[in-house]
């Protein structure tokens, strides 16, 4: 069972929850003006972060508000919870790692 | 009045009885959904209502008549004993609330409320709740916004076991999802001799 701290109600179980995908992805702002793999790259490429990832949820079944989430990936630990339209925090200490792995695809 | 032709969700379902745990339907009450800023709609809600309303997650706030919900940071459910009691708080708050940036809206048909009560509420709900409803987390005049299965709730505790009439909590339930609910609770409240019901629609009961 995962807990998701929901910033209005606070940790709720995660079926309570929608995942919303990854946060801080703005739409373009001429859309008719891209090219259709600009395009293909807003609608579909995600970055599939392995590590400390921002991203969107809704408190579906409590308050049914959104906010953004850093979570880790690797570990599913919550990291910080912010409301929609601001910036992610800054985190300090060894959660800012970057999981070795990653090189591996570079 | 009520119309004489109106039917209430869970109209074909007799109130069942068992050891410790009982189930009703409380039908027509009145709801009003209340949207706005906090601040903003307090003063002239209180000076309405004579409620105040609740600013934090689980709150409630209770009057002769009518009560409060927290639903959301910007959003409440108010609840009358009786439907027209509902139209008319609709009437008084547009008036008391105009200029200020609101929204209310008649929802008693959208809803029904489904009463749990006896020893065994907490027990029966926390088969299939996944939040702690002990009594130490799960006070009095707390509303909780969850999930039954696969219905979207509100969960709110009127009376706690120390009260004269016993533990008693009110369901609000959309009403087409209602008979599922039902059926859900009855279920869950096998163990205390309720009868098993069966499921009127075409969503089947999870496994409880």
């Amino acid at each position: 069972m995962l807990l998701v701290p929901c910033p209005n109600c606070g940790e709720r179980d995660q079926s309570e929850f929608h995942y919303g995908g990854e946060a801080h992805r703005t739409r373009p702002t001429a859309p008719e003006t891209l090219s259709d793999d600009e395009w293909a790259d807003y609608v579909f490429m995600r970055t599939n972060t392995k590590g400390v990832f921002a991203e969107r949820w809704c408190h579906t079944a409590g308050c049914r508000k959104w906010f953004n989430a850093l979570r880790d990936t690797g570990s599913d630990a919550f990291l910080a919870v912010y409301r929609m339209g601001e910036e992610p925090p800054r985190l300090g200490g060894e959660e800012k790692e970057e999981a070795p792995a990653d090189e591996a695809f570079a | 009045m009520i119309d004489a032709r109106a039917r209430s969700p869970l109209a074909h379902r007799a109130p069942l009885a068992g050891d410790d745990l009982r189930l009703a339907e409380r039908p027509f009450e009145g709801l009003l959904a209340l949207r706005g800023e906090a601040d903003e709609l307090d003063p002239a809600f209180g000076a309405a209502t004579g409620l105040a309303l609740p600013r934090a997650c689980r709150g409630t706030s209770r009057g002769p008549g009518s009560s409060a919900l927290w639903l959301a940071p910007d959003e409440w459910l108010v609840v009358t004993p009786a439907v027209e009691d509902a139209a008319r708080l609709a009437t008084e708050l547009a008036l008391a609330l105009a200029g200020l940036r609101h929204q209310v809206v008649d929802v008693s048909d959208y809803y029904t409320v489904v009463q749990v009560s006896g020893r065994a509420t907490r027990a029966a709900l926390a088969k299939l709740v996944a939040l702690d409803l002990h009594p130490r987390a799960w006070r009095r005049d707390e509303v909780l916004g969850t999930h039954l299965a696969k219905a979207i709730v509100q969960i709110w505790l009127v009376a706690g076991e120390t009260d004269a009439g016993g533990a008693e909590a009110r369901v609000v339930v959309r009403r087409s999802l209602a008979d599922y609910v039902w059926c859900l609770l009855a279920e869950a409240g096998r163990e205390w001799g309720l009868d098993p019901q069966r499921p009127i629609g075409r969503v089947r009961l999870e496994a409880v």
